[in-house]
């Protein structure tokens, strides 16, 4: 009897589970996607991708670019399964899969290999491991104003990178252009105290990359190579090349008013540029150090599970087709014109960004293309990288505010060596 | 007429410009949400006359503002606060009345704990604090945004120190005529003490006005993001939009600013009057 009881008791439990798995699988799940865009930025790519996943919903949240960082820390951290995606700045792919904020997908590594170049693809590694799938990239450009260049009787940089000037010619170049014109600056990276863009002028200069010993966990900033980078960047400030006391959010503002000889940022300024009144620029391709390899700033976002996702195969799923295919890529690229990682979605897009940028199409199909292929650099693969980065953009700003190069960046080796003893 | 000293002038261009300082800011402010966002940066270095004085006008931030999601922020925010300033006075006053007026066991304990608990940043507790909610299913919605600004400790120990300055034979006096202690909070000591609670009601209205981290983690849907978010969200990883970010801030600096000027009395005579034994 108490047999037949609990055989019916199974049976009804049994009938009772497979009914709200058939109506679990009839209703389609939603999938949590979180970014540092604004809003609407992916609603294309996400309507296309839900009219061939009708069992899938994805909504879109955004927050602050500054806080991106931190929401997913704490809601990865705490372990809250209503996220499911999200944009992952790339140098920080280590220390977060070493602190358990990635979900490994390594089993999608051959279709990540059929798109993405093998630098592409290392920086979405930990230990040989794959954390993430890649969406965009990046690349920097050097800017000049052509009014300035004309009003000092001197002819326009090359767009060569053959002709590619070193530091020390750009700056005398910058010079004599503002000795003939009314320009106010001559020399100016917009990114002035981040090592994103600083790295050519400092790992550039043949003093590697910051970081050095087992795992990329031991500080090296303070070597005669960076030293003299550093005297560089702090002349700049010195000899009144670049300003003092301008954030970088509003560094653009000195070149879209026409007063800036040279200015380096990436393609994605091109609209703000072109839209400026009175501005009439063009392209070179970023400086590079005598006797030195040139390079050039590189990485970008990409995305990543989250291990705790409620629906990682959804997540997955949308992740791969923003990433992976180009039909997914494209639309994503309507409204954030970022460079794709996805190399058959980068002919099209440069293309496009060539022809929606016409006076300096040619050009920056040039630059780009070369640039993406041949010099860029990742930054240093640590789990301590965020420290790093911490430390020298501080040091960075000190260096650009006036402080003695060779103690400041001794002070930031010290603070790094003690920081990166603890994460050993 | 009396005619004015030179120390009495002196002093007055010292106010005066001590006064400019202040308003500069807010002036700024007001230009720059104003100006093409062009120009907002672009007269600042040399330091002129444009600097301060725009030499064109425009509604397109305002406009801009109004036009995507942060009138629906600014909703959220207008309704998180009140909603909280309502919950949180009740149980506050509440609260501080029974710490200032009815004697039990552990008063002390009780007053103290509440007293540290205001002192430790809200920063320090909101990820513990959002797994709690979240354990709830609280996430994207008012509740969620309210509760943690309910039980205010400075809010509390406000409006203590405010009863304990009410005479107790009044509250005697109503016990001989046969008040039970609700009455006598709500009939003797909430109306005498209306200036501690505009002052309440304002920490309680600018903690939920200005808060960020919390509403960042516990409302992420584009639907219930509160205005200090939303303003954030003018800076993006590429593009930074000052105009919209200069002419969302003067709108947010302004409700505050309004609900300042029109209690500031009460705020002032709260604040003198908190802890008088008078």
């Amino acid at each position: 009897m108490h047999i037949i009881k609990s055989g019916t008791l199974v049976g009804l439990t049994a009938m009772f589970l497979s009914s709200t798995a058939g109506l679990a699988m009839a209703e389609p799940v939603t999938i949590n996607f979180l970014t540092a865009e604004a809003d609407g930025s992916f609603d294309a790519a996400i309507a296309a991708f839900e009219a061939e996943n009708p069992d899938i919903k994805v909504n879109f949240e955004t927050v602050p670019f500054d806080s991106m960082v931190p929401t997913i820390e704490s809601r990865v951290g705490g372990k809250d399964s209503s996220l499911d995606l999200f944009l992952v700045d790339t140098p920080r792919v280590p220390a977060m899969a070493n602190s358990g904020y990635l979900r490994d997908i390594s089993d999608r590594l051959g279709a990540v290999e059929a798109v993405a170049s093998e630098a592409a693809q290392s920086v979405l590694k930990y230990n040989g491991t794959l954390y993430a799938l890649p969406l965009w990239t990046s690349t920097q450009l050097m800017y000049y104003n052509k009014d300035l260049f004309d009003a000092a009787g001197i002819a326009y940089p090359s767009s060569d990178a053959a002709a590619r000037m070193t530091y020390d010619e750009t700056v005398a170049l910058a010079r004599q252009v503002m000795a003939g014109s009314d320009a106010k600056y001559g020399f100016v990276p917009e990114q002035i105290d981040r090592y994103y863009q600083l790295q050519p002028i400092f790992e550039g200069n043949g003093g590697g990359t910051g970081l050095t010993g087992e795992g990329n966990l031991t500080p090296d900033v303070a070597n005669d190579k960076w030293i003299a980078a550093g005297k560089f960047y702090s002349s700049l400030f010195e000899d009144g090349l670049a300003p003092r006391g301008i954030a970088v959010d509003q560094m653009q503002s000195v070149f879209t008013s026409g007063e800036t000889v040279f200015y380096v940022t990436g393609p994605w300024r091109l609209k703000a540029f072109d839209e400026a009144t009175n501005l009439n620029f063009g392209l070179a391709p970023i400086p590079y150090w005598t006797d030195s390899k040139a390079q050039t700033p590189t990485d970008s976002w990409a995305v990543g599970i989250s291990p705790y996702a409620a629906h990682p195969e959804a997540a997955l799923k949308f992740a791969e087709f923003i990433t992976l295919n180009p039909a997914g890529v494209g639309l994503v690229l309507e409204s954030i014109p970022n460079v794709p990682v996805n190399q058959q979605a980068y002919g099209p897009y440069i293309d496009w960004l060539a022809g929606e940028n016409p006076a300096v199409g040619d050009d920056l199909k040039k630059i780009m293309t070369y640039e993406l292929a041949d010099t860029p650099v990742p930054r240093p693969r640590s789990i301590g990288y965020v420290a790093f980065e911490t430390v020298l953009n501080r040091a960075f700003s000190d260096i650009r505010n006036g402080s003695d190069v060779a103690s400041t960046l001794q002070q930031a080796q010290q603070q790094l060596g003690s920081q990166l003893r603890r994460i050993q | 007429m009396d005619r004015i000293t030179p120390r009495q002038a002196l002093r007055m261009v010292v106010i005066a410009a001590t006064a400019l300082c202040f308003l500069m800011p807010l002036y700024w402010l007001t230009i720059s949400a104003l100006r093409p966002e062009a120009d907002i940066f672009r007269f600042l270095n040399p330091f002129g006359p444009w600097t301060l004085i725009p030499n064109q006008l425009t509604a397109d931030n305002i406009v801009g503002l109004w036009s995507g999601s942060f009138s629906r922020a600014i909703v959220n925010s207008i309704v998180v606060a009140l909603v909280t300033v309502i919950a949180g006075l009740m149980v506050c006053a509440s609260a501080a009345f029974a710490l200032a007026v009815i004697e039990f066991p552990g008063r002390g304990v009780v007053f103290t704990t509440m007293i540290v608990s205001f002192l430790i940043p809200f920063d320090a507790i909101a990820v513990p604090l959002y797994s709690i909610m979240r354990g709830f299913n609280l996430q994207n919605s008012y509740a969620g945004l309210v509760l943690p600004g309910i039980g205010n400790g400075l809010a509390v120990f406000l409006l203590r120190q405010f009863f304990q300055g009410i005479p107790k034979e009044l509250r005697e006096a109503a016990m001989v005529d046969g008040m039970g202690w609700f009455r006598i909070f709500w009939s003797i000591y909430l109306p005498l003490s209306r200036p501690a609670l505009v002052s309440a009601a304002l920490i309680m209205f600018i903690f939920q006005w200005q808060a960020y981290l919390w509403p960042l983690l516990i409302a992420p849907s584009n639907d219930m993001k509160v205005a200090a978010v939303a303003l954030a969200q003018f800076s993006s990883a590429y593009n930074v939009s000052f105009g919209l970010i200069f002419a969302g801030a003067a709108f947010l600096s302004l409700i505050p600013m309004l609900i300042f000027v029109f209690f500031q009395q009460y705020f002032t005579s709260s604040v003198a009057a908190t802890g008088s034994k008078e």
